[in-house]
């Protein structure tokens, strides 16, 4: 793939995917740091917070 | 997956996306263009903040970047996540470090960066020692493991 093919793929995709995935990205965002929230130690969260930050990475 | 859609072998697309991502000018350009496709999307409103806030925030965001520096470099150094990896390796900390950032002021980078510039804070002298101390710092971890590793060979 050229790099200017693979540039123009790329931000189209993106481009679908952020006008179709931003309200989910941000009930995400927003359901990650409410549990962010009620942890003991924010600077070590929990095995729960990490599984949504991956799925959020995944997506 | 993207290059399913695009009817490219994964192997291809695979390369590509190593090859041009690791190519630091392709990437800046990259990095441009995915910048704006955001922005075009964003509708989120930045919080005003003054010059100690924003002072505040800036050198947090700072400590995150260098951390992070610190981080990735060990990871590649080990040489033990597959390179096609790394990119979600960087996805993940900058997700983390922004909830963190969050969880400590309640703010957003972008309401730093919005601030940033309300402020004209590149021509403030207190800005720019930070941000100057900040990447003296980086250059200097740098070195420091460039010279370890010329030890060692």
């Amino acid at each position: 793939m050229t790099f200017d093919y693979f540039l123009t793929t790329k931000i189209h995709s993106l481009d679908y995917s952020v006008k179709h995935h931003v309200e989910r990205f941000n009930t995400m965002k927003t359901e990650r740091r409410a549990l962010l929230k009620t942890q003991k130690d924010p600077k070590k969260p929990s095995e729960e917070y990490y599984l949504a930050l991956i799925k959020k990475v995944a997506l | 997956m993207l290059y399913t859609e695009l009817k490219v072998p994964e192997q291809a697309y695979g390369k590509s996306l190593q090859t041009y991502l690791m190519d630091p000018e392709k990437r800046r350009i990259y990095e441009e263009e995915t910048e704006k496709t955001r922005e075009k999307h964003n509708t989120y409103k930045p919080i005003e903040m003054n010059k100690a806030e924003v002072m505040d925030c800036a050198k947090r965001l700072e400590d995150f970047k260098f951390a992070a520096q610190q981080k990735m470099y060990m990871i590649v150094r080990q040489q033990k996540m597959p390179s096609e990896m790394i990119n979600s390796i960087i996805i993940f900390e900058k997700e983390n470090a922004d909830d963190q950032f969050n969880f400590d002021t309640g703010k957003e980078e972008e309401d730093v960066e919005y601030n940033v510039k309300r402020l004209k804070m590149e021509d403030d002298e207190d800005y720019k020692k930070m941000t100057g101390d900040m990447e003296a710092k980086s250059k200097a971890f740098l070195e420091d493991r460039q010279k370890e590793s010329q030890a060692v060979m």
